[in-house]
């Protein structure tokens, strides 16, 4: 007899359910018995609402409210704004909710004597509310365990024809307000307090200064296109025992020297990663953005001096990748303060002279384990292509723990491609011999249509395949 | 980091229909399983046996391994892993998955008894894929599953678990 899924052992179809949403779930289980068997906590473990999703919201609420072990089980929660493609069906902007707050507030304070005639009093409350924000902010309240919570808000509302984004489901700011209003409440039963990823994306909209204090065990936040300084608007109010590891902004419009005060927090310096990218920088684009400009109103003494509070505050990097440029005297101290990093990204040293002798001691970086320099001029990657280059770099990989090493070209002036093909031949050269002794080289760069042509050309005749 | 050495060691692995299959160690060692019993017994040139896997689909396997013999070690960090819902497969391991799938489910109880855990994930990921967006009926056909549920208990599941379902 061949082989089917339903030969596999359950813990390999969970496995596969992993990387399903909880319709696609249930569309399985529903399929058969053998698979109905499989274990359904998985449905509960990720869960995603819209906004339009209103009465699957509270179809789940009141699932939960009826069975309240099952929210125990959840551990991921998307809460998206998008799903509206016109203005008439979007919501309205959300406002702080005398009501909402009360009613949140008496879930938090009681939820550890759910009963049924609390149950059916709040389900003739909510239907009153009925507002998305107050199922979604019973829901996390409901949710012990909850260890993720991604506020996903992409551009799509706005580009479909919303002009300014639809009020937010303000979840967090819903119970930031609640503490504010009923300090001592919060100690019952703490909404939260498990929690370890935040992730927030253009929540343009978002006004409420928020406070880490109510998330005492977080550890990852990552925000995009959101003004950041809400989120630390009193650092004395954060807990000491926030102690984040990883902190991503992108597109953050933040002053220098804010973001230097933030950085600089107690609860900033146990962080093993710290990325900070604008709009456009991880793409070749931006590097030459970055390469010109740097990081959005940020002068060059303002990036050195941003640098240098990450070199001060935060000892333990493993990871770092910054939009900005960067200078030799670092790169030949080999970042000694930061005795852990292994992952840097950052602009290729902008005070190289034009002497290419002095290339390689730009990078002879023992302790690295993966470098991408963005910004990287023309005369580096022309040198690279000579035997003199490639000597040096090949010899630098073989004693070095590097395994991957990119270099991003800026768009130069002219549309050209940086490099002539026979350097390119060389680059790919190079990139083959690092390949065998396990470093990845990659060199990317602005290619126009008719390179691409070219490009395809090549490949198709076996001679690129940078 | 130095220059690899000359002539690369071999290891035979012995499958369940008693083929024999020399393959570099460093491929093999893709497998945990294999990793670790090389490290217990030592590498005395015997064959190991492989008792749960047969021919076409070790070949298969190590057909993938070879291609993959260069990637670093899989990171620890498994909860932020499991957690994340991206079903993205990288384009050669795509076309080294489209088999018949007879064969993509051996491939994935043979990562999972070898202990190839990205080689699991591909594999369980272009099951997911096969599974995304259908109807519980497409779904059955697709893997040629038999509807047992009468069309009340399927009502019943439906019902209680309204909220999960697409809008």
């Amino acid at each position: 007899m061949s082989t089917s899924i339903l030969d596999l052992p359950n813990e390999l179809i969970d496995l596969i359910l992993k990387a399903v949403d909880c319709h696609d779930i249930l569309a399985t289980l529903l399929t058969c018995k053998t698979l109905y068997r499989v274990d359904k906590s998985l449905l509960y473990r990720n869960v995603a609402f819209a906004q339009s999703d209103k009465r699957r919201a509270r179809s789940f609420l009141v699932k939960l409210l009826r069975k309240p072990q099952l929210a125990g089980l959840i551990q991921n929660i998307t809460i998206g704004g998008c799903g509206y493609r016109n203005k008439t069906n979007a919501p309205n902007p959300f406002t702080p909710d005398n009501k909402i707050i009360h009613l949140v507030g008496r879930v938090i304070a009681r939820s550890n004597l759910l009963s049924f005639c609390l149950f059916s009093e709040w389900i003739h409350q909510l239907v009153e509310v009925s507002s998305f924000q107050a199922i979604m902010a019973l829901i996390v309240t409901l949710a012990t365990d909850v260890r993720s919570v991604t506020l996903d808000f992409t551009m799509r509302n706005v580009y479909n024809g919303i002009r300014t984004p639809p009020g937010l489901p303000n979840v967090i700011g819903v119970l930031g307000a609640f503490r504010s209003r009923y300090p001592r409440t919060i100690g019952l039963a703490r909404p939260f307090h498990k929690l370890k990823e935040l992730n927030i994306s253009n929540s343009r909209g978002w006004r409420d200064p928020v406070t880490l204090n109510i998330l005492p065990s977080l550890e990852t936040l990552a925000l995009c296109c959101y003004r950041i300084e809400q989120f630390f608007l009193k650092p004395s109010a954060i807990q000491p025992t926030a102690k984040l590891t990883t902190l991503k902004l992108h597109s953050c419009k933040i002053e220098s020297k804010i973001l230097c005060n933030i950085l600089s927090m107690d609860c900033m310096s146990t962080l093993h990663t710290l990325e900070i990218t604008d709009r456009k920088s991880h793409d070749v684009y931006g590097s030459y953005w970055a390469y010109n400009n740097g990081l959005p109103g940020m002068s060059p003494y303002q990036h050195m001096h941003l640098l240098s509070t990450i070199l001060q505050y935060q000892p333990l990097l493993e990871r770092l990748h910054l939009g900005t440029s960067c200078t030799r005297t670092l790169f030949s101290d080999r970042f000694t303060t930061l005795p852990k990093l292994k992952d840097l990204q950052i602009g290729f040293p902008n005070d190289h002279d034009e002497d290419t002798r002095k290339y390689p001691e730009l990078i002879v970086t023992p302790i690295f384990e993966s470098l991408h320099l963005s910004t990287v001029p023309k005369k580096y990657l022309e040198y690279l292509s000579s035997t003199e280059g490639s000597e040096a770099l090949t010899s630098m990989v073989a004693n070095s723990y590097l395994k991957h090493f990119q270099l991003d070209n800026p768009l130069e002036d002219t549309q050209d491609w940086p490099c002539s093909l026979e350097q390119l031949g060389e680059l790919q050269r190079l990139s083959m011999r690092l390949g065998e002794m396990g470093c990845l080289f990659k060199v990317t760069g602005w290619v126009g249509p008719d390179q691409k042509r070219l490009f395809a050309k090549l490949k198709r005749e076996g001679l690129l395949s940078l | 980091m130095a220059a690899t050495a000359s002539e690369p060691k071999k290891v035979t692995l012995t499958t369940s229909d008693n083929a024999d299959i020399s393959v570099e160690r460093e491929v093999a060692e893709r497998s945990i399983l294999i990793k670790n019993l090389l490290e217990d017994i030592g590498d005395n040139g015997d064959a190991i046996p492989i008792p749960n896997v047969n021919e076409a689909v070790m070949k298969k396997v190590l057909e993938w391994c070879e291609q993959h013999r260069k990637d670093p070690p899989a990171s620890q960090d498994d909860d932020a892993d499991s957690r994340k819902k991206s079903t993205d497969i990288d384009e050669w391991d795509q076309k080294f998955m489209q088999v018949d799938q007879e064969m993509l489910f051996e491939i994935i109880l043979a990562a999972n008894y070898l202990d190839i855990k990205a080689l699991l994930d591909v594999g369980c990921k272009t099951v997911a894929n096969m599974i995304k967006g259908k109807s519980p009926d497409e779904i059955r056909k697709t893997f040629n599953i038999q509807n047992d549920f009468t069309p009340e208990e399927e009502d019943q599941i439906r019902r209680e678990n309204e909220w999960a379902e697409d809008r």
